[in-house]
């Protein structure tokens, strides 16, 4: 099966002397759940911005689906993400004068049409059919997450990119919200995770560990499904 | 789902909505305000300068002077020659006036023969102590330094005698008017010219004083009109006052003109800070919302779209009150009302819109520009 993401020779550096991302390589197969861990500054949440074309790699190339997008103009990129990626942030980015369904539906109006009634179902999927016309200043956080989440479904991207979606949340709101993560996987979607907790971390297929802007260490969970392991071992020989 | 994220943003910073909403409607207000005066000014300002004096004179041509060569003069037809002359509705008021060098006693001064009704409309800044002379009556009007020569007051009964004619005259009002007719003394026309001798088919008048709107048609045209009707007339423009009354109607458009532009700059300046303010408040909302998707045009419709809606809100708002002010000063200045001129509105809007627009340029370059990987970074 081809490699749904391909990170080549990956290099990012802002102020042109120091390497935020420093050569990097890998491969994600499609389905696969890969945890992006190490310490601040390692380049998690970097790598995650090139991967999801918020920002741009300064050498090397970033291949998704197939299409490299390492030279996409901005608005190529803008296209590019919201036909085939579904972002999900720490801090949740809710637009905060709009309601929980219409946060939902600007995904979909920046895609292409409305259709207030998709926007009801997959907010039905995160267990908020109660909350439509609540705003984001009216919900927890963890209810503020899943319509992230919704908002990144919504327009039925293969890959989902995550943040430290649990990062502000509690130990209740966690568990939810992983929970979503552990459905979508099962549903075949590829999920990308930067997290800083271990027990997180585990939780996918595949676990890749950064330091300085290199991977040190690409694992594969043993705990992780017999199929996504066998990604795994097949990307990492 | 455009709209609705419209109106909920505009909702959603109400007070600076407000503020960049007051700011095109302070602009918009002058526009309107300055335009229907400026439409109006030709009338009702020209009207002010005409009440300053008659800009029109007819006098008789050189070497015409009936048979009255020492007082030139011209037939008093020339009034109903007027009345029918392609001029005529340019012309909003005349003075008719007989000139000739009487006596009272031993002292020679200007007698002058009038219609004082048309007097008082086109010489409106006569300042008469007492009354005006009533027409048809013996009653006169005696100049302030003349009277002081003289020694004759309001009520004071004297006697005018010319080449042996003689006239019993009472002093019904004293004028000054800091000119000529200061040492004058002004009788009804029938008076002047029965006193004077000119009662025949001809040379009944010394001069016409006419006083006409020149905003619609050039002066020099309704003068050689008035020529044209009446040909044994010299037509003068007082060229003084004409000048004058072009000068001060170009000054008076040039100033508001320029007050316009320093109040529009004004308005931009404040929809230009207050646009700013709020790119900067959503700068991540900006970013967010190309990160899931927005392409820069569709970012640059939606804070253009939020320009124009604001500048049309102020556009409205400014043309109601420029209305409004546009009434007071007409009133206040002009002692009139100033007319709705419908044209005017349109353009308000146009201006409210081009200068918001304009103005938003910068923020909304801004707005476009924005990194969402910067923006949403620093969680």
């Amino acid at each position: 099966m081809q490699d749904i993401i391909i990170a080549k020779d990956l290099i990012k550096s802002y102020d042109g002397t120091q390497n935020v991302l420093d050569g990097l390589n890998f491969a994600i197969r499609p389905g696969e759940w890969t945890n992006i861990m190490g310490p601040s500054g390692s380049g998690k949440t970097t790598l995650l911005n090139i991967v999801s074309g918020l920002d741009k790699p300064s050498a090397g190339s970033i291949m998704i689906s197939g299409v490299n997008i390492s030279n996409f103009s901005e608005n190529e990129l803008a296209r590019f993400r919201r036909e085939n990626l579904g972002l999900v942030f720490q801090q949740y980015h809710l637009l905060p004068f709009l309601t929980a369904l219409e946060n939902v539906m600007v995904a979909q109006h920046f895609h292409s049409v409305v259709d207030e009634q998709g926007a009801r179902e997959v907010l039905a999927k995160v267990g908020l059919s109660h909350r439509l016309t609540h705003r984001p200043g009216h919900m927890s956080g963890g209810e503020q997450q899943r319509v992230c989440i919704a908002r990144a479904l919504v327009n039925r991207p293969k890959i989902i990119l995550a943040d430290e979606p649990t990062g502000n949340l509690d130990q209740k709101n966690s568990k939810i919200v992983l929970d979503i993560f552990r459905e979508l996987h099962a549903d075949g979607h590829t999920i990308v995770m930067v997290t800083h907790a271990e027990e997180i971390g585990k939780m996918g297929d595949r676990l890749l560990q950064l330091l300085d802007g290199q991977v040190i260490a690409d694992v594969c969970n043993s705990d992780g499904r017999s199929g996504e392991a066998q990604y795994c071992k097949a990307v990492n020989g | 789902m455009f709209m609705r994220m419209l109106w909920q943003s505009l909702q959603n910073r109400k007070g600076r909505v407000a503020v960049a909403v007051m700011a095109v409607a302070m602009g918009a207000a002058m526009v309107f305000a300055l335009g229907s005066l400026s439409l109006d000014m030709n009338d009702k300002i020209g009207k002010e300068l005409r009440d300053y004096g008659a800009n029109i004179v007819l006098v008789p041509p050189a070497g015409h002077s009936a048979n009255l060569a020492a007082d030139p003069s011209f037939s008093d037809e020339a009034l109903k020659a007027l009345d029918n002359s392609s001029a005529a509705p340019y012309i909003v008021g005349i003075a008719p006036y007989l000139y000739g060098i009487a006596e009272i006693g031993s002292q020679k001064v200007v007698v002058a023969g009038t219609d004082f009704d048309k007097v008082r409309k086109i010489s409106p800044w006569w300042k008469v102590q007492g009354q005006w002379a009533v027409a048809g009556t013996a009653q006169s009007i005696i100049g302030g330094k003349a009277a002081a020569v003289l020694n004759l007051k309001v009520g004071s009964s004297y006697t005018v005698q010319y080449k042996g004619n003689l006239q019993t005259l009472t002093v019904a009002g004293i004028v000054t008017t800091g000119g000529p007719e200061d040492n004058q003394i002004f009788v009804g026309l029938p008076i002047a010219q029965s006193l004077l001798g000119r009662t025949g088919r001809t040379g009944q008048l010394s001069q016409v004083q006419i006083s006409a709107q020149a905003g619609k048609q050039p002066l020099a045209d309704i003068a050689a009109d008035i020529e044209k009707s009446i040909p044994y007339v010299k037509v003068k423009v007082i060229k003084q006052i004409a000048q004058a009354e072009g000068q001060m109607l170009g000054k008076i458009e040039w100033l508001m003109i320029l007050v316009t532009i320093i109040i529009l700059g004004a308005s931009a300046i404040a929809v230009m800070s207050t646009m700013t303010t709020t790119v900067l408040e959503r700068t991540k909302e900006i970013g967010l919302m190309k990160a899931i998707g927005a392409e820069t045009g569709s970012i640059g419709k939606l804070f253009w779209t939020e320009a124009l809606s604001i500048a049309l809100l102020g556009g409205v708002v400014g043309s109601v009150i420029g209305f409004a002010v546009a009434q007071l000063i007409g009133k206040s200045v002009f002692q009139t009302t100033i007319s709705f001129r419908p044209f005017v509105l349109p353009v308000s809007l146009l201006v409210s819109a081009m200068v918001t627009l304009l103005a938003s340029y910068i923020p909304v370059r801004a707005a476009t520009s924005v990194i969402p990987a910067t923006t949403l970074r620093g969680d």
